[in-house]
């Protein structure tokens, strides 16, 4: 929808006053989806290059712009190959190095990190902090809300198909320190100490878990530690977008 | 900011074009190239030469497989890709970039149409070199009015739908025989009628015989093809351009 390639089955979509496909038509989105699909006798190369030249870069340019992306998504050595000989972490690699080859007010990624691995899974991360500008949207479309977590300021929350709920993610911590939120807390000792000094603690072994606010939770372990108490991790049970997720689909 | 020109593609759609107009060709060395080596090879170049009944076989099987080679690289030329790309999920890709899908699709047509001639071009010239001496200018003129009325047709049924294969040879085998039967007067009123509004096929095919032996077709047949074609050409890209293309 947002690329102009299908309507919206009720309402109006606009994109900086434009519908969908003439704001395409004009400038471009950046654009990866879940499964990178491009005519698969295409070599890497050439892929990049027939992209480089529909996004509008002049044909003096094209080869440095394809040097850059490849560089930036590490497929050097499949530059070569048939897009029908890459794996599907690599293909979606072409898919990331498509989307980074001109500089867009508007960048769509639709389940971006399905079929990296965990190195590039980081790697994507940082390649989108650094897309960060002030005057450009970014669209992550995803279901993996750690994902999301790190990379978002705001998320909204999708189900059956409509908006229930609009979430700020950066700036959180502030906002949401007095909410009550589950936490597990791994004791190395003293793991009895810290459970009375918690409102409805529940001990499980090395392992402590309690419902509490910020600033009592960091009441509580301190006056563990200074009573004995040796902590080696606290950690959320579950992070406020999962359960905003959980609250706002009702499941 | 403004979109990227459509001529900027110019080189990768030649490309994409080389090997649907280089068919046609290896279509007639391959049917043709056999047949007419071995009456060289049993006669000699002169006796063909030689205006006589051999030469008129040996042209015999140039204009057949000539015209073959134009009705199935005219079918393969156009068909398939726009349905393709969407069926595939290409256009996703192709159209995140600031191109207009029709005016993309319109400038492929365009060169892979004036390829198709310039690949048809080669045919007489080398024929003539090789064999004897055929004119030229017959087989541009078809070939471009093959191209346009076979291109248009695919374009359009790529245009409507995926399976774009199916509906085209439909479309083409009802017309071909509806419209040979309506030549003959045989057909009930309603079929008749269905005849005349289909892509008009025997008419191009009597235009061709007659291009291809040097004469001036009518001019009313004429109009008649190239409005059609541009009927066609022109539903297409507003398909193209209004119809959800991922779908």
């Amino acid at each position: 929808m947002l690329l102009g390639l299908l309507p919206p089955s009720e309402g109006t979509l606009r994109i900086d006053g434009l519908a969908p496909r003439a704001f395409v038509e004009r400038e471009g989105v950046a654009y990866l989806p879940e499964l990178m699909q491009l005519p698969l006798q295409w070599r890497t190369s050439e892929a990049l290059d027939r992209l480089a030249t529909l996004a509008g870069i002049a044909p003096r340019a094209v080869a440095a712009a394809r040097e850059r992306v490849i560089e930036a998504t590490g497929i050097d050595e499949h530059r070569r190959k048939r897009l029908k000989q890459l794996s599907k972490g690599n293909l979606q690699r072409v898919g990331l190095a498509a989307s980074l080859l001109a500089e867009r007010r508007m960048v769509v990624f639709d389940e971006p990190t399905h079929g990296l691995d965990p190195v590039w899974t980081v790697r994507f991360r940082d390649i989108v902090n650094g897309l960060r500008r002030p005057e450009r949207a970014i669209v992550i479309a995803s279901h993996n809300l750690d994902e999301l977590e790190r990379l978002c300021d705001r998320v909204a929350i999708l189900d059956r198909g409509r908006v229930q709920r609009v979430v700020s993610v950066r700036g959180r911590d502030g906002e949401d320190a007095r909410s009550v939120r589950r936490w597990r807390i791994r004791v190395v000792s003293g793991a009895e100490v810290l459970a009375r000094l918690l409102h409805r603690a529940r001990v499980d072994g090395e392992h402590v878990e309690c419902e509490i606010d910020l600033p009592g939770l960091n009441r509580a372990l301190a006056e563990a530690i200074t009573g004995g108490a040796m902590v080696a991790a606290v950690a959320p049970i579950e992070s406020s977008l999962e359960e905003a997720f959980r609250t706002s689909v009702n499941r | 900011m403004s979109g990227t020109s459509p001529l900027a593609y110019l080189r990768w759609h030649a490309r994409d074009a080389l090997l649907r107009c280089l068919a046609p060709l290896l279509i007639f060395g391959a049917i043709a190239g056999l047949p007419i080596r071995s009456l060289a090879d049993r006669f000699g170049l002169a006796e063909i030469r030689a205006d006589g009944e051999l030469q008129r076989s040996v042209l015999q099987i140039y204009t057949q497989t000539l015209t073959l080679s134009m009705t199935l690289g005219a079918v393969l030329l156009l068909s398939g890709f726009v349905a393709q790309d969407r069926d595939r999920g290409h256009v996703r890709f192709l159209f995140a970039a600031p191109v207009s899908p029709w005016q993309h699709y319109a400038m492929r047509a365009l060169v892979s149409g004036l390829m198709f001639v310039a690949a048809f071009g080669t045919i007489p010239l080398l024929f003539s070199w090789l064999v004897i001496p055929v004119p030229l200018a017959g087989v541009l003129q078809s070939a471009a009015l093959y191209a346009a009325l076979y291109g248009g047709l695919a374009m359009l049924a790529g245009a409507l739908v995926n399976r774009d294969g199916v509906i085209f040879i439909l479309v083409v085998g009802t017309s071909t025989i509806l419209q040979q039967l309506d030549k003959g007067e045989m057909l009930s009123r309603p079929l008749a009628g269905l005849a005349r509004v289909l892509p008009p096929l025997v008419l191009a095919d009597g235009v061709r015989s007659k291009l291809l032996d040097g004469q001036a077709p009518a001019a009313a047949d004429l109009l008649h093809l190239l409005l059609y074609t541009l009927a066609m050409f022109a539903l297409a890209f507003l398909v193209i351009r209004r119809a959800p293309l991922a779908r």
